[in-house]
């Protein structure tokens, strides 16, 4: 009987702290199908179905610009992230060589460093080299992660070095061994990293603030952040909702395929970082 | 031939790493150093002035606001965030149904865009028309200015912090709470400890390492506010959810104080070092 | 190897080649991009003409933070048209910009176009032009004619006093849960520097009968009327006729609010989303006290730079005179319903047609000569951000008494201009 009070509170508890998560992202898609007069009121259900708001955002920033902006950056900077930091990663792991240990001491240091101390002078970077409203200012500063190299470090540690002698032995050079030896046994953790360089760059909004100013460069959270902030919503709070929307949507119906990756993948990156 | 390669194969492997390290790391941190001696709008010439920057900081009443305002923060976000996702662990961990579901709902505002969850929440919390307070009145309790009273409103910002990351902390936690032997719990029941009894002396001393690694993640993660006031309150009421980032990006981006940007930036890094050290002694000390 | 060729190769891609024809980059708004095309399309078809290209600035939030980019990177236009007159000192002190009085015929085209009493309040400190004043939008007082109407209210109120005698019967509880529903004025409770143009400011000019702040490098703050200005914002919101809210809908809109202080390109914004029920009219600022005087008030003004990256300086200038000719300030108008810095806009009959076709801009024309731009002074943010600061704390959470909050504010300025000096002295060593 004790035991069932017990369940009853669990089950309270988790399906309150399901709607809690849940309520508000139903409420806001569900606002942006409203007319714009209704947005603001509490009820669920639009009383007519309508696709002025999401009309209204096309018209007025290039979302579908950002979007794709978004997608070929955190593309870019996650294919880089997997073959440097892997290489990098090999290296740390597999050769020996003068000043290892320095060079793993200064990626742990990296690590730690907070990014607010790079801020200022990354910025005067990407103005000297006239890379701002570009890509290069989106994509190089992340081409390489420690949290990479040092997930990858880890992962090819535990491969048997069996495997890396007879590749040698077959002429392979090392490229090849990291490519065709390394990565097929180390499948977990390319979409560990993947994920997570992906996520990050994805959601990162203050690089871009700084560095990109051109709507046409702009990446689609910095997009959808400045709409909501600035004036080109005409403070239409159903064409905000809707920007807010579709912004969610991609990473969302990634997160229903690949729920399990995700989880385990950020999951991973915490306990690591 | 091949000695050589074998020599230098390494160094070549480890070379992209080093440029990066150098052009993106190395050179903006003693640029960096550099800068908080200067004066700098970007247009003119720097101009050496010393340890101005550094003196003018002490006096800066908005340096400390923004300093206590992170205190602040963290003070409520992070024993919120630790102590939710303990509460939803420990229940996850449970003999239930359903538990992949739930535990899949917990983590989906983690990966969403915290400009999503900031637009979202910035609608919740508006005075005259958001949900909250029209749920409260309907309730017949008071209406609450959530983003506009000086009080409320950086509470009220950390209440939503919490809300997006603690789904990450109840996986984390979880996975803590899976690799305590069931044995001990048996054992523990068997000599007749309460669950509260066992909560407390088996659950959070067995997860320390777990429990450090959040309370240290989700400090640094707190210490980054930057978005959540850029978007919803821009610093205000009266300078309460002015974050430490916020202001730097003001002094940077508004007014082109790079040298003085760049000093609270350095002493803001210092701050997070300085915490996370301490935390880390505390934490382990106190188990 | 591979990213240290690509950084290569990306960093050598700007090229800086001599050319032949001139840059010029216009606002980003659809309706100035559209005026840009028609003025460029003109000038590029007479073939006597050095050939111009346009772009809109590469800007998605502040203009003013793209061109710094630019001049720090140095791939300035050779020409931009809306720059904000505050920065232009901020510009000229980085030798961006070239002096324009350097042209013979500077003060003639000067002279013929800008009402005479707005001429001085461009000149730089060091006693040259560096810009040529282009349009203006002045702030007025938008109001809801139905609502105020509904209430009893015939007339529109000239003093601060009579502007807040409105506020028992405007900001009224319409739903019984103790709380107005409707207010009588809606400042933006925001404190970014620049939400100050919108309140303080504009009533600081219109109190003064067209101050700025500064005068020989000392600030005015101290002055009695800074006084009676918050003190009619802390009224506001103590008495709460003003909202302490962040509004997500625009609530003069919506009916929610009987004043708003906006300039001209509120008019066709309201056009086009107003309910048919919303009637609303436009006045000038409140002031202290009852006076015959012309209200002065903010001017958004923006002008035109020549950068001096530019190859061809006397031919850019001759492509500002086209631009800012008669011509093309009426088509100014009637592309964009943005106003011209032009003397006797409304009574010269070239744009009288323009103006009985919209009798609500000729209202904002009318207040063109009593305009007021801002000091010149390279820390006009920083001075904006203290401002605001005071206010905030003053009128709108009433945490301090307006007499600190005033001589805080003035020893706050005062501190960092001196401040400010006192470094570039000690840089200069």
């Amino acid at each position: 009987m004790r035991m069932g009070i017990l369940k009853i509170t669990f089950y309270t508890a988790l399906i309150a702290g399901a709607v809690t998560f849940i309520y508000p992202f139903l409420w806001m898609i569900l606002a942006t199908l409203k007319p714009e007069p209704e947005v603001a009121s509490l009820s669920l259900l639009p009383s007519k179905v309508t696709l002025q708001s999401y009309l209204e955002v096309f018209r007025r920033i290039p979302i579908g610009r950002a979007f794709f902006n978004s997608l070929f950056v955190s593309t870019s900077v996650t294919g880089s992230v997997l073959v440097f930091s892997s290489i990098t990663g090999y290296a740390l792991s597999r050769l020996r060589f003068k000043g290892r240990e320095l060079i793993f001491a200064v990626i742990l240091f990296t690590m730690m460093l907070p990014f607010q101390i790079t801020l200022i002078p990354m910025y005067v970077l990407m103005v000297k080299f006239g890379w701002v409203n570009s890509y290069q200012a989106l994509i190089v500063p992340g081409m390489i992660s420690a949290f990479g190299i040092l997930v990858f470090r880890q992962a090819f540690r535990s491969i048997p070095q069996d495997l890396v002698d007879s590749a040698r032995i077959d002429g392979c050079s090392e490229l090849r061994i990291i490519f065709q030896v390394m990565w097929p046994l180390s499948k977990p953790t390319l979409v560990t990293v993947g994920i997570i360089t992906f996520m990050n760059t994805w959601n990162d909004v203050l690089w871009p603030i700084i560095v990109i100013r051109k709507q046409s460069m702009m990446t689609m959270p910095q997009a959808v952040a400045l709409f909501a902030v600035g004036g080109q919503a005409d403070a239409q709070m159903g064409s905000i909702l809707a920007a807010a929307t579709l912004l969610a949507i991609p990473v969302v119906v990634a997160y229903v395929f690949f729920q399990r990756h995700f989880i385990e993948s950020m999951a991973t990156s915490g306990l690591k970082g | 031939m091949r000695r050589f390669r074998s020599f230098a194969a390494p160094y070549a492997l480890i070379a992209p790493y080093g440029l990066h390290f150098l052009v993106i790391v190395a050179f903006p941190v003693v640029f960096s150093l550099i800068l908080t001696f200067h004066q700098w709008n970007l247009l003119s010439p720097m101009k050496w002035i010393g340890g101005v920057n550094f003196l003018n900081l002490l006096s800066d009443p908005l340096f400390w606001k923004s300093l206590w305002n992170t205190f602040r923060f963290l003070v409520i976000h992070v024993p919120l965030q630790v102590g939710t996702a303990l509460v939803l662990a420990e229940i996850l961990n449970q003999r239930l149904r359903a538990k992949g579901f739930f535990r899949a709902v917990f983590f989906l505002p983690v990966v969403i865009s915290g400009v999503v969850v900031t637009i979202l929440w910035k609608q919740l919390y508006a005075s005259e028309s958001g949900i909250i307070n029209t749920l409260l009145l309907s309730l017949g309790l008071g209406r609450v200015e959530w983003l506009t009273d000086p009080l409320i409103a950086m509470p009220a910002i950390a209440i939503m912090a919490t809300w997006k990351n603690v789904g990450l902390y109840v996986i984390l936690l979880l996975a803590g709470l899976q690799s305590i032997p069931r044995q001990v719990y048996e054992a523990a029941t068997i000599d007749g400890a309460s669950r509260l009894d066992q909560f407390l002396r088996i659950t959070v001393p067995m997860l320390n390492p777990i429990l450090l690694t959040v309370v240290i993640l989700s400090t640094i993660n707190g210490f980054s506010l930057f978005i959540e006031p850029y978007v919803m309150t821009a610093g205000g009421p009266l300078n309460s959810t002015l974050s430490m980032n916020l202001y730097i990006y003001r002094q940077a981006f508004a007014f082109y104080k790079m040298g003085y940007a760049a000093t609270l930036g350095l002493v803001l890094a210092g701050m997070i070092f300085a915490v996370v050290a301490v935390q880390r002694r505390l934490i382990e000390k106190e188990f | 190897m591979p990213l240290c060729a690509v950084c290569l190769v990306l960093a050598g891609c700007r090229s800086a080649s001599r050319v032949d024809h001139l840059t010029y980059w216009c606002a980003t708004n659809t309706f100035e991009i559209e005026f840009a095309r028609q003025v460029v399309t003109e000038w590029n078809q007479d073939t006597t003409h050095i050939p111009v290209d346009f772009q809109p600035v590469p800007a998605g939030q502040s203009s003013e933070e793209v061109i710094l980019a630019a001049i720090v990177g140095k791939t300035t236009p050779d020409i931009y048209s809306n720059i904000w007159p505050g920065v232009v000192e901020q510009y000229r002190e980085a030798g961006a910009v070239i002096p324009l009085d350097q042209f013979s015929d500077f003060d003639s085209a000067l002279a013929s176009r800008l009402p005479p009493g707005l001429i001085e309040g461009f000149r730089s400190p060091n006693g040259q032009f560096y810009q040529f004043p282009w349009k203006g939008n002045p702030l007025m007082l938008y109001y809801n004619a139905g609502m105020l109407g509904g209430s009893g209210i015939s007339s529109v109120p000239d003093t601060y006093e009579e502007f807040l005698s409105l506020g028992p019967r405007i900001a009224v509880d319409l739903n019984g849960d103790e709380h107005p529903d409707q207010w009588l004025l809606d400042p933006n409770i925001l404190s970014e520097w620049w939400q100050r143009f919108f309140d303080f400011y504009t009533f600081s000019i219109a109190a003064t009968g067209g101050e700025t702040l500064i005068l020989n490098n000392l600030p005015q703050l101290d002055r009695p009327e800074t006084f009676q200005v918050m003190s009619f914002f802390r009224q506001g919101y103590s008495s709460g006729y003003f909202p302490r809210s962040i509004f997500q809908e625009d609530i003069f809109l919506k009916g929610k609010v009987a004043f708003h202080v906006s300039g001209p390109w509120m008019v066709p914004y309201l056009e086009r989303y107003r309910t048919e029920d919303l009637h609303y009219g436009i006045t000038t600022l409140p002031l202290p006290a009852e006076s015959s005087e012309p209200v002065h008030t903010y001017g958004d003004p923006k002008s035109i730079v020549i950068f001096s990256t530019t190859y061809h300086p006397k031919q850019a200038w001759e492509f500002v005179k086209f631009f800012t000719s008669e011509a093309n300030d009426r088509r100014l108008l009637e592309v964009t319903n943005q106003l011209p810095l032009r003397r006797n806009l409304v009574s010269d009959p070239y744009f009288v047609a323009y103006f009985n076709e919209h009798p609500k801009l000729r209202i904002f024309a009318e207040q063109i000569p009593y305009i007021v731009a801002t000091d010149h002074t390279i820390y006009l943010q920083e001075i904006f951000d203290i401002i605001s600061q005071e206010f905030d704390a003053a009128c709108i959470h009433q945490a301090k008494p307006l007499d600190d909050a005033i001589s805080d504010m003035q020893a706050r300025v005062s501190t960092l201009i001196e401040r400010e000096s006192l470094a570039s002295k000690a840089g200069r060593k």
